[in-house]
């Protein structure tokens, strides 16, 4: 059984969030989505992987050990990400959001992956 | 800790325990520790400014500065509660009471970074937010007057940049460093127990994920990027852009992610002041 659907409709049905997805880790591939309307998927997925790769080798060539969780804080709104086995799922968020809940969502739902 | 200070509840060991939580980010155990040692020990100035200091951290600004006054009252001249004062006045603007604390504070620890860098900021600072309305500055003197400040140091950047993020950290586990957009170290050290310096080490890495960030916004429609945050095995890091490079900090991971963020946030604007974007 598919277990991704699951895991993406827990954190997207999260009040502020536009956007969940599942995606590869090496090449921001989406394996799962689930977006609001004019939400382009593809380039979340695309560059969060490639953010979350960036971040995971730059900590671990500086020491810090491997990444398990990054939030990119913006202007107009946050994106999520919490990897594990070689995925990464990603949240893309309003700026109001709970961001600890949010969080904890997130993280809970990596673990799944 | 616990242990010994259950069977004797009168012993000092609530110092180093308050201490210890306090690091850890426990700061209502912290709390309740240290004001238990202090109402036991009140005549020590040192249990007050472990008071003052986890009342800090809890954001309960009016409860720090009333525990340094007490240590003050008990030591007119006990460094660590001038020092704090002068942080805390600082932060909140009060210009005189902030250098007559620091002033005091560098008497007591003459060439001590941190006051040295705290000094340099405070001039500077003070000197950009009341240029427009020098007039409008009250007149009262400071308790103590700083050791003379040639007008020169108010444009002066402090002596040791290294330092320059020292009002924020105080003495928590926490460290910070200003990048350039070459992830050259600009301002603050990243030092190990041996005293290794890590700063370039950790820039040169870290500085990467900024750009990565800003080809990411170009994509996103969000606006540009305000922070990032990583949470890895050993830290968590967080980074702000300042001008062309990036203010980061590290925590070990058991200090709270709201208790790091806020030390950014303090940290940003100390980096903004040095770099002048700041009136």
């Amino acid at each position: 059984m598919n277990p991704y659907p699951a895991l993406v409709a827990t954190v997207a049905r999260h009040r502020g969030v536009l956007a969940c997805l599942v995606v590869m880790e090496d090449d921001g591939i989406v394996v799962e989505a689930a977006a609001q309307i004019g939400v382009e998927t593809a380039a979340f997925a695309a560059l969060t992987a490639s953010l979350y790769r960036k971040s995971a080798r730059a900590a671990a060539a500086a020491g810090f050990g491997g990444v398990s969780f990054c939030e990119l804080e913006a202007e107009r709104g946050r994106v999520l990400a919490a990897g594990r086995n070689g995925l990464v799922m990603v949240a893309v968020a309003e700026p109001k959001v709970n961001l600890g809940l949010l969080r904890l969502e997130l993280l809970r739902a990596a673990a799944g992956l | 800790m616990s242990e010994q200070l259950a069977i004797d509840p009168t012993s000092l060991v609530f110092l180093p325990l308050a201490e210890a939580l306090l690091t850890r980010g426990e700061l209502a155990n912290a709390y309740r520790v240290a004001r238990r040692g202090a109402d036991r020990h009140a005549h020590r100035a040192d249990v007050h400014d472990v008071v003052a200091r986890i009342s800090l951290a809890q954001d309960d600004t009016a409860g720090a500065e009333r525990a340094w006054r007490d240590a003050l009252a008990i030591s007119a001249d006990f460094g660590p509660a001038h020092r704090g004062l002068g942080f805390l006045c600082y932060q909140q603007e009060r210009w005189s009471d902030a250098e007559a604390h620091l002033a005091r504070a560098r008497q007591l620890n003459p060439g001590e970074p941190s006051l040295e860098a705290a000094w340099a900021a405070l001039h500077q600072a003070r000197a950009a937010a009341t240029a427009p309305v020098a007039a409008a500055e009250p007149a009262t003197a400071p308790v103590t007057a700083p050791a003379s400040a040639p007008a020169t140091q108010v444009a002066t950047p402090p002596l040791n940049s290294g330092a320059l993020f020292d009002p924020a950290l105080g003495d928590s586990s926490q460290v910070a460093l200003l990048l350039d957009a070459d992830g050259l170290v600009v301002a603050g050290t990243y030092a190990t127990a041996d005293g290794t310096d890590l700063g370039a080490v950790i820039g040169a890495h870290l500085s990467g994920v900024s750009d990565e960030a800003e080809r990411a916004m170009r994509h996103f429609g969000l606006g540009a990027w305000t922070r990032i945050l990583l949470e890895s095995e050993a830290a968590t890091l967080m980074m702000s852009p300042a001008q062309e490079g990036v203010t980061l900090v590290a925590a070990p991971r058991e200090v709270p992610l709201g208790f790091v963020r806020r030390t950014l946030d303090q940290c940003q604007v100390l980096a903004r002041r040095w770099l002048g974007e700041e009136a």
